[in-house]
């Protein structure tokens, strides 16, 4: 039964990309290579940027700025929610700033980061993780104070320790609302980096896409979005696969019926 | 000398929101002897689960004070176990890790926290469910986990705050009759907070009778059956009649 479920749950998906395929070749076909070639145009140019490596050292560029960005959202955005889900003062302090500098498009800040860390690398990781940590933070702390509360009056009276408390009661209580925090905050990294990098900057995918806006060489600006596309579905289907894990709900019950 | 004493103790809850405070107990005192049944029966909201709190030292009082095995109460203690009125089992644990809670925390040996948690999932009728995890449990099973997770500690008082509340009047009797078994067999003393009148007498040698809130203690009755006990589902007459005068009491509390 579950073997059959998913099976359908696949094919479902393999027919969601065929469509798109299909509406992206119509539309080329009525508009015309110059404007926006089809998906075989686009993969052939994919392939000829990682053959011929004129995509190969940006990817990397991006790749890099990505995990780094992403390893400090993910470390900064832990700490500040825990901190902030673990004292009420914190909250009181810090809940409604940091959720109106969220509300803000985080970008119109890009310049305070080019100023900060030049044009380099530096500022597209600090500006990723910048975008990354606020999911991060906000799950964190929110998991944390809709703790069920009884969780908490068993391990008092069982008198562990403040150590013991979180390690075996608070932390596997907000672990599931923390991975959903983990998983967009990797999308609003990639996010930051590639707009860093499409503002100022002399590499990474985002560099590439203005600079072939600019020439107006629609192919390969097709071939760098299919492989930011890649990037996130690839990194979107491991947090998401880690997820369920964590949560364990659906694929235990299908396993075990 | 009584192994619980409560000593004219108040509460009152200031939210700290902006709500009026509530009073939720109004100078209550009573003893407890070591290896006593004792059962609290009052209206909803008049303070029971306070109770049980300031007993297990969760809650500070705001006045009076909570004696327990001849010292203050400041604090939880590891001779006394509670048993949660809400769903207190961790969802990210199965039934027998659940179990072994307490233990693994107390530092016994895992191959003894395995056969002590057994035996106790043995005891409240939970064996093949062991690696079920709570979502996959029933309400009355899921309680049955939490009494498992205390008693498997075997506290030497043990506080049950509606422990039997989201069970079945069969599965009630049952328990209930392997309750007054464990407690002769570790000898604790229990305080035992419940809805029902003559499970109260059944079980208990005291019952414990409040008022609406503030919760004051409006009567104490003694039930004097001899032991040991078995609970049926039919009362004995001397035990209807008991029920009898403590609902003529309640209702008056039940507006
Ligand atoms: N943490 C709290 N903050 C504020 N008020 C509280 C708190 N806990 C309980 N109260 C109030 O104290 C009163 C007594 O609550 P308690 O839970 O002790 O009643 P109870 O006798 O256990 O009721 P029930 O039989 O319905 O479980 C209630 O009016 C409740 O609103
Ligand atoms: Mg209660």
């Amino acid at each position: 039964m579950s073997r059959n479920l998913s099976w359908k749950i696949r094919s479902g998906q393999i027919a969601v990309v065929c469509a798109f395929m299909v509406i992206w070749q119509f539309l080329a076909s009525r508009t015309g290579p110059m404007f926006l070639p089809g998906p075989a145009s686009a993969l052939r140019t994919l392939l000829d940027g990682l053959q011929r490596g004129w995509m190969v050292s940006h990817l990397w560029t991006t790749l890099l700025e990505v995990l780094w960005g992403y390893a400090w959202a993910v470390g900064v955005g832990l700490f500040v929610g825990f901190s902030i889900g673990a004292s009420p003062l914190l909250f009181g302090a810090f809940e409604g700033p940091l959720l109106n500098l969220y509300a803000v498009p985080k970008v119109t800040l890009f310049p305070l980061f080019l100023a900060a860390f030049k044009l380099g690398i530096p500022s597209k990781i600090a500006f990723g993780a910048f975008h990354g940590l606020f999911p991060v933070a906000i799950y964190t702390w929110t998991a944390m104070r809709t703790m069920n509360p009884v969780h908490l009056k068993v391990a008092r009276s069982l008198r562990l320790g403040r150590l013991e408390t979180f390690r075996s009661v608070v932390f596997p209580a907000v672990l599931p609302g923390i991975v959903v925090g983990l998983r967009l905050g990797f999308n609003l990294t990639l996010l930051g980096v590639v707009l860093g990098e499409m503002f100022a900057s002399r590499a990474g995918m985002g560099f590439l896409l203005m600079s072939f806006g600019a020439a107006f060489d629609a192919s390969r600006i097709l071939a760098v979005i299919l492989v930011l596309f890649m990037l996130a579905l690839a990194a979107n289907a491991l947090l998401l696969a880690f997820e369920r894990r964590v949560k364990g709900i659906p694929e235990l019950h299908l396993r075990v019926s | 000398m009584p192994i619980i004493e409560v000593r004219s103790l108040s509460k009152v809850y200031r939210p700290n929101t902006g709500a009026p405070p509530v009073e939720a107990l109004r100078d209550v005192s009573f003893s407890v002897e070591a290896g006593e049944f004792v059962a609290i029966v009052g209206p909803s909201g008049c303070g029971k689960s306070t109770l049980l709190e300031i007993i297990a030292g969760l809650q500070s009082p705001t006045a009076g004070e909570v004696v327990v095995l001849g010292k203050p109460v400041q604090g939880p203690r590891t001779e006394v176990g509670i048993v949660f009125q809400e769903d207190s089992t961790f969802p990210w644990l199965s039934t027998l890790e659940n179990v072994k809670f307490g233990l693994k925390a107390r530092g016994v040996p895992p191959a003894v926290q395995e056969t002590l948690a057994k035996e106790v999932i043995q005891l409240v009728g939970l064996q093949g469910f062991e690696h079920h995890y709570p979502r996959e449990l029933s309400g009355g099973m899921r309680q049955r986990v939490a009494i498992a997770r205390t008693l498997v500690l075997r506290p030497q008082i043990l506080l049950m705050d509606e422990p039997f509340g989201a069970l079945d009047a069969q599965t009630r009797i049952v328990l209930g009759n392997e309750l007054l078994r464990i407690w002769q067999e570790i000898q604790a003393t229990i305080l035992f907070v419940t809805h029902d009148l003559l499970e109260a007498l059944r079980l208990a040698d005291r019952v414990i009778l409040m008022t609406r809130r503030p919760g004051q203690i409006k009567r104490i009755v003694e039930t004097a059956a001899p032991r040991p006990r078995e609970q049926t589902p039919v009362a004995s007459a001397k035990t209807a009649e008991l029920a009898n005068m403590l609902w003529e009491e309640l209702r008056q509390e039940v507006v």
